[in-house]
């Protein structure tokens, strides 16, 4: 796991309180347990329509949902991860079931399926091949350091750090702040106008 | 069209000798400008890529750019730079190499007004090294090397990595500040853009290099 060895891959931000939910530190502990078990991941139904699902599991226990103290808290960091299972059902493997079944219903009906009788019978064969193909699972570690309210998305790609950013505010009602130039020029008090790219180091008054 | 009329828009190369070729390519090239120009401008990237450009001109010398916790912070930039544009033909340039980002090339696309987009830091603090990979727009912690934990016990290990991991991430921050104190200083524009543009300019003197480690 990137948080405990090998090269570090992480986006930093600033824990900002939304202003109802806002939290006392002492007891921010205690509403972090309470948020990380509300979300905690559950198992995707193979049965079910669903092809994905994604939730709060302990950093050391990719299917650990209790949140106990000692497995959440370490110094003065929060710590645990999102985990996402999903079955990927190539495209090609659905198009060329589909092109069967297609032929299959000329022949029975003497005429072509309509929009509807297409979708249905695409789900259907989603719902199928579902079961032949593996879950993928993929987890994402996060450390919020409750002293200095800094927090750390560790995922490598945009994509995923963006999913992990809405799941982390929604579940705790918090807005984080990425550390970056712009953000900091703000927090420094900066104006706006002083922001304006350089001229010359761009050429920008060329184009 | 009459047929005098195609031939001299394909003489002034309006034309290709399908009648269409070199407006697609004209087009292509526009769209991969307006590109470049919205990546330029999205999230104030330019901000990024100027500071980046900024790190690379100051660490040729020796000195450290700024101290943090009264120990002196101190970088070079390794292996692989990416620079990008926003006209010209060259948008973006890939360098690699142990010293590519100090070379007269470099120096060269930097004057002709590309920036540095993505850079690879090997930051000296105090005894302890780190080598990060950050990019313009997000400044994201991207592939980093921390120093090794001294703890022996997994728990341990792992509050040691969190807290240097913290320590790298505040000395990038660092390094923000330091950047933004001076970019919106009157020697901005004064002292500091001139200086880098005959540094960029000044490729036949190259300043004295440290080596990394």
């Amino acid at each position: 796991m990137p948080i405990q060895k090998g090269s570090a891959s992480f986006s930093r931000f600033r824990v900002e309180h939304d202003g109802k939910a806002k939290v006392s530190k002492k007891d921010l502990p205690a509403a972090i347990g309470k948020s990380l078990a509300a979300h905690a991941f559950e198992p995707l139904d193979r049965k079910s329509e669903d092809e994905r699902a994604s939730g709060f599991v302990e950093l050391a226990d990719k299917n650990g949902t209790r949140f106990a103290a000692g497995d959440t808290f370490t110094g003065p960091f929060a710590v645990f991860a999102i985990r996402v299972d999903e079955v990927r059902i190539p495209a090609a493997a659905i198009r060329a079931e589909l092109e069967t079944w297609e032929q299959g219903f000329v022949k029975e009906n003497e005429r072509k399926p309509g929009k509807k009788e297409k979708n249905d019978a695409k789900q259907e064969i989603r719902h199928t091949l579902k079961s032949r193909y593996p879950l993928a699972s993929k987890l994402y570690e996060v450390n919020w350091n409750l002293e200095n309210g800094h927090a750390q998305l560790w995922a490598g790609s945009r994509k995923a750090l963006d999913e992990v950013q809405d799941a982390v505010e929604q579940a705790f009602s918090i807005k984080l702040v990425p550390i970056a130039p712009v953000t900091v020029a703000a927090e420094m008090g900066i104006a706006e106008k002083a922001l304006a790219p350089t001229p010359s180091l761009s050429m920008l008054e060329e184009n | 069209m009459s047929k005098q009329r195609e031939e001299a828009r394909f003489l002034r190369g309006e034309t290709g000798v399908d009648g269409a070729a070199a407006e697609e390519a004209k087009d292509k090239g526009e769209l991969e400008r307006n590109k470049a120009r919205e990546q330029f401008l999205r999230g104030k990237a330019w901000l990024g890529r100027e500071m980046l450009t900024w790190l690379l001109y100051r660490s040729e010398s020796a000195e450290p750019l700024t101290t943090v916790g009264k120990l002196p912070l101190s970088l070079l930039l390794v292996d692989r730079l990416v620079l990008r544009g926003i006209g010209g033909d060259v948008l973006e340039s890939t360098v690699r190499g142990a010293t590519a980002p100090y070379s007269p090339l470099v120096r060269n696309a930097l004057d002709r007004g590309l920036l540095v987009h993505q850079a690879r830091l090997h930051l000296e603090h105090g005894e302890r090294s780190y080598e990060v990979t950050l990019d313009a727009e997000y400044f994201d912690i991207k592939g980093a090397k921390l120093p090794k934990p001294f703890a022996d016990e997994d728990d341990d290990k792992l509050q040691e990595r969190l807290e240097t991991s913290e320590e790298l991430a505040a000395l990038v921050r660092a390094l923000i500040e330091t950047f933004l104190e001076l970019r919106s200083s009157p020697a901005w524009a004064k002292t500091e853009v001139p200086a880098l543009k005959q540094w960029m300019r000044d490729v036949e003197k190259p300043r004295k290099k440290r080596a990394t480690g």
